[in-house]
């Protein structure tokens, strides 16, 4: 009898020397970043409600394999420093069983290589760094476009489909703005040209009325803003101010409702990116989509409009989510990162398209352009890849 | 081309001016450089939204405002700094800076973190001028900010000058323990000071919101620009603070003019380091001498 208790507790201990962390029999435990407090909260908190919402809408329906998704958040304010702290919080102490839809270029990247070499998968960052995938990371799976392919997609639109032949970039002066200048400029040069203009900015500062001067001067067939909601709505006004009346595109982080009724009569006429469905008249599919997520998110947050932020939140947690899935009743973190592995052109209620392999870490090589259209967003392009 | 880019520098500068009178004021009867004034203004600015969806006008919004924020500033100074007087001008900063951070919290807790519009006090299209070859536009905006600006400023010299508080202002400003024994409530005083300095706070906020949009983090720009105006006048008086945030102003435009705009942050602020080094007490400030 001794003997068997014995080899019982051996058992015990073995399974717990095993097991995976943040996988118990009831639930599962992953940990995000995200900034639920400082500037750049309306984007954390619009994030964590939709995960929280899909992540509830699962539980309530019994879960993954019987299993409940708990979701630890953590509260980084988007400062990097405060990132690597909370991020080895959520390893090392919390136990975590994956890392899902950290906020911020600066801090996504900044814990990338710890998370890689811990063999935590981080699935979905909420940056468009290319530097997530390229190149690819056994456990990061990026699922937003990233700027550099954006760059390129947006100078194919404006050169291919419009004939642009002059273009200006203003972008803001950091990794975002510079990677999305690479970009467009890379994709100019297929075609033999180069910016007519590249005006870096500070997306801080107030007032462009100066700097709008340069962009006058320069006379560009078209403007091309590397900016977010506040930043490039300034631009806007600015330029519409001073009588530019020519095509202005901007990235996806703007196609947002937030910017239409923040920018109002200013923003008609201005074309976004977009990699999220956009609920349309030529797209039923899409409307029938969008009214099963804003019902999911407001089983949560009841009669709340959702945000592009929350749009966002919701397709990192339904990766995750169909990933655990595909990874079976007893799921590891190498499972899970076979699972994402098999992935090929997925959709899901508001994530399409996404696809990785053995070697490829960009899930999403598509997007489609928008334009502004009575307060509406109106896609103007169907699905464009690089290649096509 | 250079007439044109120090008028937009002026335009840029006036906030600036307008933050960095609210600093020197309370720092000159308080000794607090008060870090919290930024988001003192941003509280203001989301309370005149609360009166913008009562249905009330803007300009209303704002004047209602005033009040508020003036209590506000009271209530800080009353419960937060004059308990704490005495304490090391460091200290003091932390407990501004700490307070700054509870009206953010506050603010995302309450109003949330989104950003909200409101409109702008005078509407219409921008003016456009031809200056010198070049091309300046004024938004009606910018031309009311300078407006009040100058008002403010003819109110507070004739308040400085011409009444009995001005007067025990300057007289605390100078030597709060002397002004005491002279009959000056100094406690009043640097209460007037806070309050009509929170009051301004919300008015720079309520002004610059078609340009910022209202949400936590608005004013952080303008704190750290009117700050930097502060320091280049040296914290002396405030009509220096106001030439520091115009000085600055124009000072940023060239340099992106000039030398391109990713330059702009990195040589305004080597400008004012290297004022510091040469004139420590500022651009404008005089050396105090003391005898010992």
């Amino acid at each position: 009898m001794r003997k068997f208790w014995i080899f019982l507790i051996v058992i015990f201990a073995m399974a717990l020397l095993f097991a995976e962390d943040g996988i118990y029999p009831d639930k599962v435990v992953i940990g995000t970043f995200q900034a639920l407090s400082g500037p750049y909260a309306v984007i954390g908190q619009g994030m964590t409600k939709g995960m929280k919402a899909y992540f509830n809408w699962v539980n309530s329906n019994g879960g993954v394999h019987g299993r409940k998704i708990e979701l630890i958040v953590a509260d980084d304010q988007l400062n990097p420093s405060k990132t690597v702290v909370e991020v080895k919080r959520l390893v090392e102490e919390d136990k975590v069983f994956a890392i899902v839809g950290g906020l911020g270029t600066y801090g996504c990247l900044a814990v990338m290589d710890y998370l890689n070499s811990k063999g935590v998968p981080f699935v979905y960052q909420g940056s468009g760094s290319s530097k997530l995938s390229n190149p690819p990371k056994k456990y990061v799976f990026p699922v937003q476009p990233d700027y550099l392919l954006e760059g390129q997609l947006i100078a194919k639109f404006l050169v291919g489909k419009l004939e642009k032949k002059s273009i200006a970039i203003l972008y803001m002066n950091n990794d975002v703005g510079n990677e999305g200048l690479s970009g467009v400029k890379k994709r100019l040069s297929k075609y033999s040209m180069s910016p007519k203009l590249e005006l870096p900015y500070n997306p801080l500062e107030t007032d462009y009325s100066s700097l709008a001067l340069k962009v006058l001067n320069a006379n560009p067939d078209a403007v091309v803003i590397y900016g977010f909601i506040t930043d490039t709505l300034r631009w806007i006004k600015t330029l519409k101010d001073y009588g530019y009346d020519r095509t202005i595109v901007t990235i996806y982080p703007n196609a947002d409702p937030a910017f239409v009724s923040l920018g109002k009569e200013y923003v008609e006429g201005v074309i976004v990116t977009g990699w999220v469905p956009i609920p349309s008249e030529d797209n039923p599919e899409y409307t029938k989509d969008y009214q099963k997520f804003t019902e999911i998110y407001q089983k949560s947050y009841p009669n709340e409009i959702p945000s592009s932020y929350a749009v966002a939140g919701f397709i990192a947690a339904e990766v995750f989510t169909e990933a655990l899935k595909k990874a079976g009743e007893n799921p590891t973190r190498e499972k899970l990162v076979k699972a994402l592995e098999s992935f090929n052109h997925w959709n899901g209620i508001m994530a399409k398209d996404i696809s990785y392999g053995p070697n490829k870490r960009r899930g999403k090589s598509t997007m489609y352009f928008i334009k502004i259209e009575s307060g509406l967003f109106k896609p103007i392009t169907p699905l464009m890849g690089l290649e096509d | 081309m250079i007439l044109n880019q120090i008028i937009l520098g002026c335009v840029v500068g006036v906030y600036y001016s307008l933050v960095a009178i609210g600093l020197v004021l309370v720092y000159k009867v308080s000794g607090i450089v008060n870090f919290a004034y930024g988001n003192m203004g941003m509280m203001g600015a989301y309370i005149a939204l609360l009166f913008l969806g009562k249905g009330m006008s803007p300009l209303a919004s704002m004047l209602l405002v005033i009040p508020v924020a003036a209590s506000m500033g009271y209530v800080v100074n009353r419960f937060t700094m004059r308990p704490l007087k005495g304490i090391s001008h460091s200290s003091m900063l932390i407990v501004t800076l700490g307070i700054m951070m509870v009206f953010e919290g506050i603010a995302v807790q309450i109003f949330g973190a989104d950003y909200k519009a409101f409109p702008e006090l005078v509407k219409g299209r921008p003016f456009v001028f031809h200056i010198a070859g070049g091309l300046v536009l004024l938004r009606r905006q910018d031309l009311l900010v300078i407006t009040i600006f100058a008002i403010f400023s003819v109110f507070m010299a004739l308040l400085l000058k011409s009444t009995k508080i001005g007067l025990a202002m300057r007289a605390v400003s100078q030597d709060e323990q002397t002004a005491k024994l002279m009959g000056v409530n100094s406690n009043l005083i640097i209460s007037i000071a806070w309050m009509i300095s929170a009051s301004l706070s919300a008015v720079v906020a309520i002004l610059a919101s078609p340009k910022t949009y209202i949400s936590p983090g608005m004013m952080i720009h303008y704190q750290i620009e009117g700050f930097t105006a502060a320091v280049l006048g040296g914290f002396e008086s405030l009509i220096v603070a106001a030439l520091g945030g115009m000085l600055l102003g124009i000072l940023e435009t060239f340099v992106g003019d000039q030398l391109g705009n990713a330059f702009k942050p990195t040589i305004s602020l080597a400008f004012i380091v290297a004022v510091l080094l040469i004139k420590p007490e500022g651009l404008f400030g005089r050396r105090k001498l003391e005898k010992l």
